[in-house]
Order: structure tokens, then C-alpha cells, then sequence
């Protein structure tokens, strides 16, 4: 596969995690990770330095395995969690999609975000980094982790993996 | 200007917000506390610029010119390592005009420099240059003024945790703390080496009044109803993986077990909960240094160690352990708006296993991106749009367990051999919530106080 249509690729798969968590199409959100996914925020220590091991410092989030992920939808889908009751209408953009570092079955891609939220008649935002590395399985490819660079870390009320 | 304008008081009768009658089994405070913003400002004056408020951890300005910047009331505050080692807490303002002079949350700086006009300090609050001196036409009396940073009135530590006053006019830290230092004890003798600061910051704010934050920590009522989300995702852990690799609290055998609960309340408005005989001991990331604990401190100081234990200390800073230990900052912005800065301490020397555990309970329960805070600053904010109601002027939520209050210690409070001034003791199933009591008596002391005080002051300056 060559770079043009790894970047097709990649892009196409970053455009469809964010439109999957905007229109709260949640399992084709789950179908898009691998079962032993990473989904890590690390949280900031001071204005340019972030932690670098989430088994030694706080994370924003870290969430390794898939049935974490699920635990977050399932949590929406129940209706009995006051943060997401009612769900914040979300929108995804993703920009400036760069292959970092490819292989015939992997790849890391380097991206900006912004999510822009709307609650409680508010519009609220989040936006940053996003670093992916995607793995090629039998059905396609899938993400094995995205790590968040979260600028704004100064969480209003809830930080979710819907709003980031 | 006119003086006797700026200098005027509305008097408040601050009696009528706090109804105390447990005799008659009623306590009850009134909701203009959450929703007026005079009362607000009032509350910074007399409250949190009058008292004892927590700042920083000594580990988290370990080494010399370490600084880390905070507010107490609305004053902005540095506190600073100096380069000889000593901790001094300074307003953050530039003696000459006034820009702050650490503008990040925390860093290492040997001086600063203000970018307005150059004007330069040490880390011991020294001035160091007044810029191009010489040649300023400065009077004799600009010159006999100290040029210094302005320290904080007060700053004193308990075993390495720091709380300042703006106000000299207070009691000694260790008064001030009185026997809720048992409690801290209970954190600080977790490990034989002390306790240090896990990096990472994860704060947050929500839109509602600082009091419900603090009342929140006393509270185990809502554990089942509000968590009922959390409880939920911990079960299907058993179900999808066959066992909770974060081993969090399960929120069902929380409320249904044998486990037993007492309630303090302590002098100066400081309250605690402590859960005793809790299922689940060994799923804490303390177990793991516990016999080192129970030879060290006995067993029954390492059993209060290891539980599940609350100390909310009046009126700025939370500890709370649920299976793992967080200390939560208050920082009231305005009546309908709190900052909570939240971080980790952990036992210095605690085996790597553990202290991950640890980490991922934190982050599971505590954090904003967590399954329970958010469930709580969403009902803050949802009680703070309720509470808006002005034909309403109480709540009815300080009640349960108000028939079970104790004058005194309980039976473990003897043991243990400290003394609150009010306790209830019983199943963890009271899940009580009447023990505000104290922190709304010193609410109310220090706004009476606050008030006198400063009608006094008023008078005297007419007089003068």
C-alpha cells in the first residue's frame, strides 16, 4: 500500500470515529478498536510538560482494553448517570492528518481536534492532539490506541470519551 | 469619594440562615446561602479571608525555589520554597503596581521579575531592584517603605500539609485542627517515610456554590442513587471479565453489609466519617504496606488507616477515601461558581503494583473523566438551578440519623482517644447526612465575628 492510501485510509477512519460518536451510533463506535485498545489522556504537570507514564503519574483518562470503552457507552445507553442525562450534542473535527510512521499493517497518525459541545445552553469545547496508531485486522483498520493531547485541562464538570 | 458611602454595611442577622433546634429534631439552613452573591462576598470577607486555609503539600514544592501559586478568598497567593529551604507564602502581586508575578500554576524561579516595569524579587520575597532608582526622583519617604513582596499573615504546617491566613488573627494551626488530626495522622503514618504528591493534574470547576462540594463529602446517602451508574459499570466488570482488575468499591455490599459507620463533627467546623469492619479491605492499594502499618502503629490505628474515612476540614480542603485517597481544594469563585483543584498523595515507598492500583482507583471514582464525579458536579449544578426557587427557603436535607446524634465521642472516638463534639454511630446503613452541624456553626460564628468586627472597626473610624 502505498502513502497516498494509507493517508485515504487513516483519514477516512478518523473522520468516521468522530461522526460515529456524534450521531451516538455507539457499537460501530466500539467496531472501530481493537479488543486490546488504549484510549490515554495524559494529564499536564505544568503549561508544557505532560506526564509520560500512566502506571506511575494521573491520567486525564486511561482506559486500556475495550470493555472499558463499552463501560463508557453502556453508561450513556442506561440513562442513570446525571452527566450525560441529557446527552451533550457534539461535534467532532478532525484536521491536519499526517502519517507519522507506517508499515504494511500499522501506522501512526498525527492529528489536531476540536470538539465543540453544547449543554446546559452553553456551547463548550475541547480540543488538542490527537496521536493514533492504527493496526490493520481481517475487517479492516481498527484503532489500537489514540492518545489525547488535551489543551484546555481544566475539565468543566465532565470530561468524557464522547467529548474528546 | 465619599467614605461614609463605601464604608457602609448593610447589617445582616445571620442567626436566621442556620436553624439549629436538635432537640426538636430539626436542622436546617437557608437556601439564600447558596444563592445570594452579597452573601457570597460576605462569606470571602468574613470566612475564608478570616481563617486558617489549606494551600499546598510540601511535596509539591520539593526542592528550593519551587513555587506553586493559589488563591485564598479572592486573594491570589504564591507559596515558595526559598532558596534556604523555607516555605513563605506571598501575595501574589507586584509590590510597585500590582501584576501578578507568577502567572503559571506552579514552576522554579530564583527571582521574579514583574513585566511591567522590572522591578525584581528573590525567592524569600526580597526585593531586589527597584528599576533605574537612582535616577527616579524618589522621596525619602518612598524610600523607608520596604519594597518587599507581601507576605500572607499566617503560615504554619501540620507534618508537611500547609494552611495560611490572610487574617494574623487566629489561632495556632495545630488549635485550629484540634483533634481532626487524628485523621490526618491516619494519611500522614501510612507510610514510615511520609506522604508525596502523584503528579498529574486533573481540576476542575462546576456552577454551583462551594458548600455543596464540602456537604457532598459527608454525605453517603447518595452513594447508591447518584453512583448508581458507577455501582452498575463495577458489577458488569465481574460479568464481562470475570473479576474488577481496579478492584473499585462495589457499591451494593457498600450499602448491604455489616459494615459500620461513625460520624464526627470537631471544633471549628471540621467534620469526618469513618467506615469500620468494610468488606473489601484487601482491594486497597494500602493493604500491600498493612502489616507494616499494624506493627508499626498497633491495630487499631492501622484499622482506621486502611478504611474508607472522610476528614472535610472548614472550609477549604477535603480528604476523602473511598478505596483510594484524593485531597480536593475549594476555591469558591462566585456563588455559583467553585474550582475544585484535586490531587493524589500516596505513601512514599509504596511497592509499584500497589501504587498503580491506586492510581486507577483514583482516576476510575475520583476524576472528572471518572464514572462518579461527574454524576456529582451535574447535581451540583442541577441543585444550584433548583435552589433558585426564592419563594422556597430551606431544604430538608440534613435529617437523617439527626435522631442518633451523640453529644461527645462515640465508643471508637474513646478508644482511639479523640474527642469530636457531636458523633453517631451505627450501621453504614444510616447513610447519614445531619452532620453538618458543626461546619454551619462555624459558618455561622465566623460571619457573626466577621460582621461584629467589622462594625466595630466602622465605628472606630467615625470615632476617630
Amino acid at each position: 500500500m502505498d502513502k497516498g492510501q494509507l493517508q485515504q485510509e487513516a483519514t477516512e477512519l478518523l473522520y468516521r470515529e468522530g461522526l460515529t460518536l456524534d450521531r451516538q451510533r455507539w457499537d460501530d463506535w466500539l467496531d472501530l478498536w481493537t479488543d486490546d485498545c488504549e484510549l490515554w489522556i495524559p494529564a499536564w504537570i505544568s503549561e508544557h510538560e505532560q506526564i509520560t507514564d500512566p502506571q506511575k503519574e494521573i491520567s486525564l483518562l486511561y482506559l486500556s482494553g475495550k470493555n472499558y470503552l463499552k463501560e463508557r457507552t453502556e453508561r450513556v445507553l442506561k440513562g442513570m448517570s446525571p452527566a450525560s442525562v441529557p446527552m451533550p450534542r457534539t461535534c467532532h473535527s478532525v484536521n491536519n492528518i499526517l502519517i507519522d510512521a507506517y508499515t504494511s499493517d500499522s501506522m501512526t497518525v498525527q492529528s489536531v481536534f476540536r470538539v465543540d459541545y453544547y449543554h446546559h445552553k452553553k456551547v463548550y469545547g475541547f480540543f488538542g492532539h490527537y496521536t493514533h496508531q492504527l493496526v490493520q485486522q481481517a475487517d479492516g483498520w481498527k484503532i489500537h490506541k489514540k492518545q489525547v493531547t488535551l489543551m484546555n485541562d481544566f475539565i468543566s464538570e465532565v470530561l468524557d470519551v464522547y467529548l474528546i | 469619594m465619599d467614605a461614609r458611602v463605601t464604608k457602609e454595611r448593610v447589617i445582616r442577622d445571620f442567626d436566621q440562615y442556620v436553624d439549629e433546634r436538635i432537640d426538636d429534631g430539626v436542622f436546617r439552613v437557608n437556601l439564600d446561602m447558596f444563592r445570594d452573591p452579597e452573601l457570597f462576598d460576605l462569606e470571602m470577607e468574613y470566612i475564608w479571608e478570616k481563617t486558617w486555609v489549606f494551600v499546598v503539600h510540601d511535596s509539591q514544592i520539593p526542592e528550593n525555589n519551587d513555587f506553586i501559586t493559589t488563591q485564598i478568598g479572592r486573594t491570589p497567593v504564591i507559596l515558595q520554597r526559598g532558596d534556604d529551604g523555607q516555605v513563605r507564602a506571598f501575595i501574589n502581586h507586584c509590590t510597585h503596581r500590582g501584576p501578578r508575578l507568577c502567572k503559571t500554576q506552579r514552576g522554579n524561579a530564583a527571582r521574579h521579575t514583574c513585566p511591567y516595569h522590572g522591578w525584581m524579587y528573590d525567592s524569600n520575597g526580597n526585593n531586589l531592584m527597584v528599576t533605574d532608582e537612582e535616577a527616579g526622583g524618589y522621596s525619602q519617604a518612598f524610600k523607608s517603605m520596604s519594597h518587599d513582596l507581601h507576605q500572607v499573615a499566617r503560615l504554619e504546617s501540620y507534618r508537611g500539609f500547609y494552611w495560611a491566613s490572610l487574617s494574623d488573627e487566629v489561632s495556632s494551626l495545630k488549635d485550629y485542627l484540634g483533634d481532626i488530626g487524628f485523621f490526618l495522622d491516619a494519611w500522614i503514618d501510612q507510610s514510615p517515610n511520609e506522604l508525596e504528591w502523584v503528579k498529574g493534574d486533573a481540576n476542575f470547576t462546576y456552577d454551583g456554590n462551594w458548600k455543596m462540594v464540602f456537604e457532598n463529602c459527608l454525605d453517603l446517602y447518595h452513594a447508591k442513587t447518584l453512583h448508581a451508574s458507577f455501582g452498575n459499570a463495577v458489577m458488569n466488570r465481574f460479568k464481562d471479565m470475570g473479576e474488577d482488575e481496579r478492584k473499585s468499591i462495589n457499591l451494593d455490599d457498600f450499602v448491604n453489609a455489616t459494615a459500620e459507620v461513625s460520624y464526627y463533627n470537631f471544633e471549628n467546623g471540621h467534620g469526618a466519617l469513618w467506615i469500620q469492619n468494610q468488606s473489601q479491605q484487601e482491594d486497597r492499594p494500602s493493604y500491600a504496606m498493612y502489616k507494616e502499618m499494624e506493627a508499626r502503629v498497633g491495630a487499631e490505628k492501622a484499622e482506621l488507616m486502611l478504611s474508607g474515612k472522610v476528614a472535610a476540614i472548614f472550609p477549604s480542603i477535603l480528604f476523602v477515601e473511598s478505596a483510594t485517597f484524593q485531597m480536593r481544594m475549594i476555591r469558591p469563585i462566585s456563588v455559583d461558581k467553585t474550582e475544585v483543584y484535586a490531587f493524589c498523595l500516596a505513601p512514599k515507598g509504596e511497592p509499584a503494583e500497589a501504587r498503580a492500583l491506586r492510581i486507577r482507583q483514583y482516576e476510575d471514582f475520583f476524576s472528572t473523566s471518572g464514572l462518579a464525579t461527574p454524576d456529582d458536579t451535574a447535581v451540583y449544578r442541577s441543585a444550584q438551578e433548583g435552589d433558585q426557587a426564592r419563594t422556597l427557603e430551606w431544604n430538608q436535607g440534613y435529617h437523617r440519623g439527626i435522631e442518633m446524634i451523640q453529644r461527645g465521642p462515640d465508643e471508637k472516638a474513646k478508644q482511639m482517644g479523640f474527642s469530636p463534639t457531636l458523633s453517631i454511630h451505627g450501621s453504614i446503613a444510616i447513610q447519614g447526612e445531619a452532620m453538618y452541624i458543626g461546619p454551619y456553626r462555624e459558618w455561622l460564628k465566623k460571619m457573626n465575628a466577621g460582621q461584629d468586627s467589622a462594625l466595630s472597626k466602622l465605628s472606630g473610624d467615625v470615632r476617630g
